[in-house]
C-alpha cells in the first residue's frame, strides 16, 4: 500500500510528523517551550485582560506570569479595578480601572508595608523637597506631620523646606530630572501618598530584584548621595559584586539570616527583616542622624535607631568594631559639620551685610556653598557610615575643603568690591 | 488572455501571459509586504530609523514589477532598472534579517525560546529576498532547449544546474519552509493549541511534498496530484488564517482598532500561504 503512495506525499507527511515531534520533545525539555504562562496563573474577567494585553502588552503579561502574586492568584482587577469614586479610574474595556495602582490598591494586601511606607521620609518627606505642601490635600498634609522624622523648627512645627532648584529649573527640566525619583513620595489623587512601583518594579514584583542594591541605586547615586558608588566600593559591596549570585534572594520576607546573604546589601541593613531584626518599609527606623542635611543633626529616637542598626551589623562583626565603626564616622560627621556651618556663616553675612542676595542661586558662592555640603559634606558623611574611604577622603572631605577656602576667598573679594562699589 | 494546465487536472484561465501574471503577483506580494511591515513598524514608530530601508524599497519593487506585467514589449531600461531593484531587494532581505537575527538575542546576548518568540520575526524579511526572486526570475529566459541556460536581459547568459521552472519550484518549497517555521515560532508565544497546529503542519507537510517534486526528475502522477492539493490547501489554509487573525485583532469586541491590528496577530501573515499556493499553481501551469 505505501508504495504505491506517491513520493511526494510520504515526504511531506514524513517532514511533518518529524517536525512535529522534534517541536514536540522541545517543549518537553527544561525550559525548551518556556512560554508566557505558568501554572497556577489567573487573570481576570475568564482571561479577558490577559486575552488583549498578551498581545497589546505581551513584556507585561510574561512579567507577571513570572510572579509570585500571580502564583498566589492574585488576579489583573485585585489591583487595577478601582472604586467609581476613584478619580484615577478609567472605564477600560468594561472594567473601572487605574492604569499605575497607588498604595490605595497595594493597602488592600499590604497595609502594614503601605502604613510603614507612608510614615517614612520616602513617603511625603521626598516630594516636600519639591514643592513643600502645596500639592497635599489637607488629609496628605496630616497624614505627613505625624512622620516622627519630619524636619522640623525649632518650635517642633514642621518645616516644608523646598529646594528653589524646582522652580529655577521649571517644568522643562523637573519632570525628566529630580520629580523622577523624588515622585516616590508624591501625594496622589486618590488620597494616598506616593508610589511603590518606585522600588517594587512591576510586573514581576521580584524579591530578589528589590533586594539587589541596583533598586535603590536608581535614586541613591550621583554627587549629592552617592550611597550607590560607595556601597560598590565598600567591602559589603565587593562581596556581593563577587559572590552575590550565589546568596538566595529568593528567601522569605523576614526569614533572612547570614546563611541567605553572608555580606548585606541597602536593604538588609536599612529595611529587611535580618537575624534579630524584623522588616520594616519605615527606612529611618535604623538612622541615627539627619545625614542629608547641611549641618547633621541626630533624628528623634536616635538612640534607639542606633541600636536597631547595631543589632543588624551584630549578625556578622563584634561589638568594639561596630562601635569603632561609629566612633569614626561621627567624628567625620562632627568635622564636617563645623567646616559646613563656618561656610553658611560667611554667606549668612553677605547677605546680612548685602553684599549678595538672599536670592538662593542667584550668585556664584552661592553655588558654591551649596555644593560645599550637597555634594562633599554629605559624600564625606555617607561614606564614613558606609565604610567607602575614597569617598571620605577624595571625594568628599578634601573637595569640601578645597570648596570651603574659594568660599572665603571670593567672599573677601566680593566684600572688597562691595566696599569700592564696584558691585554696584 | 490566456490559459495554463496544471498538471492537466485543472485548466486555469489567466488575464494575461503566464509571466507576466508572474510579474503582477510579484507587484501584488510588493505592496502588501510593504503594508505589513510599515504596520509592523509603526509599532515602534519606525525608530531605529533603517526600519523605513523596507517601507521605501516595497513601493519601488511593486511599480517595476507593475510596469513590467502592464507592457507587453518591455523597454530595455525598464527591464535593467526591474533587475537592479530586485537585486536591491535580495539584499533588503538579508539585510533585515540579520537586525531582526540580532534584535532576538537577550540583554546578554543568548537566544532564548521565549526571547525569539517575541522578537522581530526573525525570517520575515527574507519575504524581500523571496519576492524579489521570484522577480528576477521572471524576466530571465531560457534558452530553448537548453535547461539551466538563462539569459538575464542586458548582463549576460549564465549556466544553472537547474533549469528556470525548476528555479520557481525551489523559490516555492523555500517559501512554505521559511512560512513554516516562522508560523511555529510566532505561535509559541503562549502555547501551542490545535488551530495554532493547522499552519505549522500545513507549512512543514508544503514544505516536504514541494522541496520533494523540486528535487524528483520524473514526477509520478501522484506526486502531480499531491502537488496540485497541496497548492489548493494553501489557498484554503490562508484565508482560513487570515479569518483567525482577523478574529484576533477584533478582540472578541466586533470593534476595529487601529492599535489591536498593528500589535495583535499580524493581519496579512496566513495569506502568505494562499500566496504560495497560487504562485505554486502558476509556475507548474503549462501554457496552453
Amino acid at each position: 500500500m505505501v508504495e504505491k503512495l506517491p513520493r511526494s506525499l510520504i515526504i511531506g507527511i514524513a517532514v511533518t510528523l518529524v517536525a512535529i515531534l522534534i517541536i514536540y520533545l522541545f517543549t518537553k525539555l527544561p525550559g525548551g517551550g518556556e512560554t508566557a504562562k505558568v501554572q497556577n496563573v489567573s487573570f481576570t474577567g475568564g482571561d479577558k485582560c490577559a486575552t488583549c494585553h498578551q498581545r497589546v502588552t505581551p513584556d507585561i503579561v510574561y512579567q507577571y506570569a513570572m510572579s509570585t502574586m500571580a502564583k498566589s492568584g492574585v488576579k489583573c482587577e485585585d489591583c487595577h479595578v478601582v472604586e467609581k469614586n476613584n478619580p484615577l479610574g478609567h472605564d477600560h474595556e468594561g472594567f473601572f480601572i487605574t492604569y499605575s495602582p497607588t498604595p490605595k490598591q497595594c493597602a488592600r494586601c499590604h497595609v502594614r508595608e503601605t502604613d510603614e511606607f507612608e510614615h517614612s521620609r520616602h513617603a511625603g518627606p521626598a516630594w516636600m523637597a519639591l514643592t513643600g505642601f502645596d500639592d497635599f490635600s489637607p488629609e496628605q498634609r496630616k497624614l505627613t506631620e505625624e512622620i516622627p522624622e519630619l524636619t522640623r523648627g525649632p518650635n517642633g512645627i514642621p518645616t516644608a523646606t523646598r529646594n528653589a532648584l524646582f522652580d529655577i529649573e521649571g517644568p522643562d527640566v523637573t519632570p525628566a530630572a529630580c520629580q523622577s525619583c523624588h515622585s516616590i513620595g508624591k501625594p496622589n489623587q486618590d488620597g494616598s501618598i506616593g508610589n511603590c512601583n518606585k522600588c517594587h518594579l512591576r510586573h514581576e514584583f521580584s524579591l530578589a530584584q528589590v533586594r539587589k542594591p541596583e533598586v535603590c541605586g536608581q535614586c541613591h547615586l550621583g554627587p549629592d548621595h552617592p550611597q550607590d558608588e560607595i556601597y560598590k566600593e565598600s567591602a559589603h559591596g565587593v562581596m556581593y559584586a563577587t559572590q552575590g549570585e550565589k546568596w538566595n534572594w529568593n528567601q522569605k520576607a523576614g526569614r533572612l539570616t547570614v546563611q541567605d546573604m553572608p555580606a548585606p546589601t541597602c536593604a538588609t541593613c536599612h529595611m529587611s527583616g535580618f537575624g534579630g531584626e524584623g522588616t520594616t518599609h519605615e527606612v529611618g527606623t535604623r538612622l541615627s542622624m539627619f545625614l542629608f542635611a547641611a549641618v547633621s543633626t541626630n533624628r528623634p529616637n536616635s538612640e534607639q535607631n542606633r541600636r536597631n542598626m547595631e543589632t543588624l551589623c551584630y549578625n556578622c562583626h563584634s561589638k568594639p568594631f561596630v562601635k569603632n565603626v561609629y566612633q569614626r564616622a561621627d567624628s567625620v560627621t562632627s568635622f564636617v559639620n563645623a567646616r559646613v556651618q563656618e561656610a553658611t556663616n560667611i554667606i549668612n553675612g553677605l547677605i546680612k551685610d548685602k553684599v549678595i542676595t538672599s536670592k538662593p542661586f542667584a550668585t556664584q558662592i552661592s553655588f558654591d556653598a551649596f555644593d560645599l555640603w550637597h555634594y562633599y559634606g554629605r559624600t564625606a558623611k555617607f561614606a564614613a557610615y558606609m565604610q567607602g574611604p575614597d569617598y571620605v577622603q577624595w571625594h568628599g572631605v578634601y573637595p569640601l575643603l578645597k570648596q570651603l577656602n574659594k568660599v572665603k576667598e571670593d567672599a573677601m573679594r566680593l566684600r572688597a568690591q562691595h566696599k569700592s562699589g564696584a558691585l554696584k | 488572455m490566456s490559459e495554463i494546465s496544471v498538471f492537466h487536472i485543472a485548466r486555469i484561465k489567466l488575464p494575461m501571459e503566464k509571466n507576466r501574471l508572474v510579474m503582477l503577483l510579484v507587484g501584488v506580494n510588493f505592496v502588501f509586504t510593504g503594508f505589513d511591515v510599515a504596520l509592523s513598524h509603526a509599532v515602534n514608530n519606525f525608530v531605529p530609523a533603517y526600519e523605513w530601508i523596507p517601507i521605501i524599497y516595497a513601493p519601488l519593487g511593486a511599480a517595476s514589477s507593475f510596469l513590467l506585467a502592464l507592457k507587453t514589449n518591455p523597454t530595455k531600461p525598464l527591464t535593467f532598472a526591474h533587475i537592479i531593484l530586485m537585486a536591491l531587494g535580495i539584499a533588503v532581505g538579508v539585510l533585515g534579517t540579520a537586525f531582526h537575527a540580532n534584535q532576538a538575542l537577550n540583554p546578554l546576548g543568548q537566544l532564548t525560546w521565549i526571547w525569539l518568540t517575541f522578537a522581530s520575526p526573525i525570517l520575515a524579511p527574507l519575504a524581500f529576498s523571496g519576492i524579489s526572486l521570484v522577480g528576477l526570475y521572471a524576466v530571465v529566459e531560457e534558452i530553448k532547449d537548453n535547461p539551466g541556460f538563462l539569459k538575464v536581459p542586458g548582463i549576460g547568459i549564465f549556466k544553472a544546474p537547474i533549469s528556470r521552472d525548476r528555479h520557481f519550484l525551489w523559490f516555492v518549497g523555500l517559501g512554505f519552509a521559511a512560512s513554516a517555521i516562522t508560523s511555529i515560532i510566532d505561535h509559541g508565544q503562549y502555547g501551542y493549541n490545535f488551530y495554532k497546529l493547522i499552519p505549522i503542519a500545513y507549512g512543514l507537510f508544503a514544505t516536504g511534498v514541494v522541496i520533494s517534486v523540486a528535487l524528483s526528475k520524473e514526477w509520478s502522477r501522484g506526486d502531480e496530484v499531491t502537488y496540485f492539493w497541496t497548492m489548493i490547501a494553501g489557498i484554503v489554509v490562508g484565508l482560513l488564517g487570515f479569518g483567525f487573525h482577523l478574529s484576533g485583532d477584533l478582540g472578541g469586541t466586533g470593534q476595529f482598532s487601529v492599535e489591536r491590528i498593528l500589535v495583535f496577530a499580524p493581519i496579512l501573515a496566513p495569506l502568505l500561504y494562499a500566496d504560495l499556493g497560487v504562485l505554486g499553481l502558476i509556475v507548474v501551469g503549462e501554457e496552453k
